[in-house]
């Protein structure tokens, strides 16, 4: 199966001197949910503005459903390719939340802008704000208007910039829960995130950056497991994953409801069994 | 009294409701408190009614009731004698940084409050050794990675030696490495007896350090107690849309199932360690 | 900042060729001395086609108009119906000399300056410090809004938007999407900058004390004098008539 997203020895250097990317090749395809995982500096954003054409490659290529970026403008990637940025108030300027979500739709030349606009606030649950004034949105609603925005031209890969940073408890379910239910709609989902709880539950696989290495890929089972490589880059691992392996559990959990139902059973048994958690 | 207390606080935003209602908290000196709460529950207004920013920065609303630091009315001394004994370091690094060099930004709040010289020298070099920035003293603090900004911006603030430290939401655009910098140095103001009030709502990490959680909802204090006891109240904590650590959760799961437990561990450690049986022989 | 205001408008006196290469070495001179030499070849290099193109165009279509007209215009070449005059030719070397030491002194100020620096400079001489400081943090806000200008550029691209496209009027209501960001982060940082300046005690008087403190050392004052003297010699002379010709 060819990759949707392809990139070869890519490397990218902002002012001649330092690369802020060396040398990265990967592929994410089709339908998968990917994470970009590394500490902040470490080149995940300047690697991912180069799958929607804002940033050209220093040298090395990278190819979106086949077409060559370095022949392509941002404008006819926008069709393909969605990039919600991490503040949404570097986004929002309309009247109403939509004529902000018709925005997208109408530049690419969708004639129906409209109906997909408020097609896709539905699916991100605010219908019922399509009147009001997107600044008085709260900052969860914000995320949500974001991503509607860029859902709404209809494109085959989104990427979600720290989508949940800064955001509330329900507001970080909501968003992953609408990540992974456009992955069931077919949608390539890339994940750009220092959250390794999110990166861990979510995804299917993720790519490690760090310093402008790609250093890692694979499942994040296995990725995450292995702690020294983690610590080496000062990332921590999920809270889950460190209880699994102080349990002496082979087997990875990877969230909170994973490890529960591994416990859950052997802890009532021992319950019952007069031992008492304390 | 030192440290900080607040009588009946209320404030309202010109255009809206009240941001805080009847607020009445007191925090002793040395203490470290955590506050949280959901956006929009009026954390950032209580920041900012403790450290004097209002009424002295922000005139717009009204505020009613009173805050005393160490004290002191903060209604009745200006700002720039305040700062003495409170400090606040906000959320984005970039717009508190005010020198062309690391020690020149140390020494910015020190050359506002007229000290000569030689005491501003030396109190730049303590605070440049204690936050650990000494060997990049004369460099461009825009070179600093994210969490060393911030710790510049504490270190900025601690020069002017406040006994009480405010800060609002400091670690929530850097990444677990920046956000840990940042917590490390909070433990070690703690130790040296600073009061700290930390605002913020990635508390995985912070729970463990705190001596108490005060907990807003809509403007109002809903929980004031030690973290422990906080996290024993699972409908409160799920009410205030506060996202607990990972092993609180576990914790929450296993109740589910009917086991119950008698404290909540807050880290991994004291998970695994509450855990009698096989479990501890591995 | 004396130094680079007498090289200036010594290049503004002279057009002689001569003095303005001569002036051009010095200023390069100095940028070597300064390790700022790069950032300058970098500009030039990219001006270097608009020079290029000037020499040329000064050189053939060389008239008299500002000058006090001469009979003296030796012809060099004639092809067809443009003339190479001598005077164009010596012209055209000049005045790129003189753009290239227009561009260079105001960078070897402004490389070699810090910011901090500049705004000690203007308390000392007398300008109140809260001008001195509003200058300087205007100084600050730029680079910062640069970067949210880019980023905000960025986002709103990737939604589609193109702001190559379309005639005057369309290009300006194309950066619409950009420019309210823009404003509401810019008074989004501005607050919040305030209050950071107010709760370290920042007040808007003009007492303070100065953690390091520029002075005139000797060798200051050496180059000021020299300055001037050179800037005295130099208008003098042009009355006399050297270093011009024709």
């Amino acid at each position: 199966m060819d990759p949707i997203i392809k990139t070869e020895k890519l490397c990218f250097s902002y002012d001649g001197a330092s690369f802020a990317i060396s040398d990265i090749s990967l592929e994410i395809y089709r339908g998968e949910a990917v994470s970009i995982i590394g500490p902040n500096g470490s080149g995940k954003t300047t690697l991912v503005k180069h799958f929607n054409g804002l940033l050209k490659p220093t040298s090395g290529r990278v190819f979106v459903n086949g077409m060559d970026t370095r022949k392509t403008t941002t404008a006819e990637l926008a069709r393909t390719i969605g990039y919600v940025f991490q503040n949404p108030n570097h986004q929002i300027f309309s009247n109403t939340v939509l004529d902000e979500v018709v925005f997208g739709p109408k530049n690419v030349g969708f004639k129906d802008a409209e109906k997909l606009a408020i097609a896709s606030l539905e699916s991100v649950n605010l219908g019922d704000k399509v009147d009001a004034s997107p600044f008085s949105l709260s900052l969860g609603e914000k995320e949500r208007l974001a991503i509607a925005s860029l859902l709404a031209m209809q494109p085959d890969i989104l990427i979600l910039d720290e989508p949940t940073t800064g955001q509330d408890y329900s507001t970080c379910l909501a968003i992953m829960n609408l990540a992974s239910n456009l992955k069931r709609l077919g949608k390539t989902m890339i994940l750009i995130t220092h959250d390794m709880d999110v990166a861990a539950e979510w995804t299917d696989r993720v790519f490690v950056l760090s310093e402008g290495f790609l250093l890692r890929q694979g499942k994040p089972s296995e990725v995450f497991s292995d702690f020294d490589f983690l610590q080496s880059i000062h990332l921590s691992p999920p809270q889950m994953l460190k209880v699994g392996r102080l349990l002496g559990f082979e087997s990875v959990y990877m969230s909170v409801d994973e490890l529960a139902g591994r416990l859950k059973s052997e802890i009532s048994q021992l319950y019952k069994s007069g031992i008492v958690f304390s | 009294m030192r440290g900080v207390r607040t009588k009946d606080l209320c404030y309202q935003y010109a255009s809206s409701g009240f941001s805080l209602q009847n607020i009445n908290i007191e925090i002793d000196e040395g203490e470290f408190v955590l506050v949280t709460g959901a956006s929009g529950c009026g954390k950032s207004t209580l920041a900012y009614c403790l450290s004097g920013v209002i009424p002295h920065c922000i005139k717009s609303g009204e505020m009613r009731g009173e805050v005393v630091v160490n004290g002191k009315n903060t209604r009745d001394v200006e700002l720039n004698k305040l700062v003495k004994d409170v400090g606040i370091v906000l959320q984005n690094p970039e717009s508190q940084i005010f020198g062309t060099t690391i020690e020149e930004d140390i020494a910015f709040g020190l050359e506002n409050l007229c000290l000569s010289p030689n005491v501003i020298r030396d109190k730049v070099n303590e605070v440049l050794t204690f936050i650990g920035l000494e060997k990049v003293r004369g460099k461009n603090p825009y070179q600093l990675s994210g969490g060393e900004k911030q710790k510049l911006v504490i270190g900025s603030v601690l020069a002017m030696d406040p006994s009480i430290l405010v800060l609002d939401e400091p670690v929530s655009n850097l990444d677990s490495f920046g956000a840990e910098v940042v917590l490390s140095t909070l433990v070690s103001l703690k130790n040296v007896g600073k009061t700290i009030v930390l605002i913020e709502r990635r508390i995985e990490k912070v729970v463990s350090f705190v001596d108490r959680i005060i907990a807003l909802d809509s403007g109002k204090v809903v929980a004031d107690m030690s973290p422990r006891s906080f996290f024993k109240n699972r409908k409160l904590v799920e009410k205030l849309d506060v996202n607990p650590p990972q092993v609180v959760r576990l914790v929450y799961r296993l109740e589910e199932s009917g086991v119950k437990m008698d404290d909540v561990p807050l880290t991994v450690e004291e998970f695994v360690r509450g855990l009698n049986g096989p479990y501890n022989k591995n | 900042m004396v130094l680079c205001t007498t090289i200036m408008v010594l290049s503004l006196v002279f057009n002689s060729p001569v003095f303005l290469v001569g002036l051009f070495l010095v200023v390069t001179s100095l940028l070597f001395v300064a390790r700022v030499h790069r950032e300058f070849f970098k500009r030039v290099k990219a001006l270097a086609s608009t020079v290029v193109m000037a020499f040329i165009l000064w050189s053939l279509f060389y008239r008299w108009s500002l000058f006090n007209p001469s009979d003296s215009t030796e012809v060099i070449l004639t092809i067809g119906p443009i003339t190479l005059y001598r005077l164009g030719l010596i012209y055209a070397v000049s005045m790129p000399f003189r753009v290239l030491v227009m561009i260079g002194a105001p960078l070897l100020f402004f490389m070699t300056t810090t910011l901090s620096e500049l705004v000690l400079a203007f308390a000392r001489v007398g300008i109140p410090y809260r001008v001195a400081f509003t200058l300087g943090l205007s100084g600050k806000l730029v680079p910062l809004l640069e970067n949210e200008f880019k980023t905000i550029k960025q986002a709103q691209t990737a939604r589609g938007l193109e702001l190559d496209k379309g005639g005057l009027v369309k290009r300006v209501r194309n950066y619409i999407p950009v420019l309210i960001p823009l404003t509401f982060r810019s008074l989004e940082l501005s607050d919040q900058m305030s209050i950071a300046m107010e709760t370290k005690g920042f007040a808007m008087k003009d007492e303070r004390t100065f953690y390091k403190d520029i002075e005139m050392k000797r060798i200051d004052y050496l180059v000021v004098a020299f300055s001037l003297l050179a800037l005295g010699l130099g208008i003098s002379l042009r009355f006399f008539g050297v270093g011009i010709i024709a």
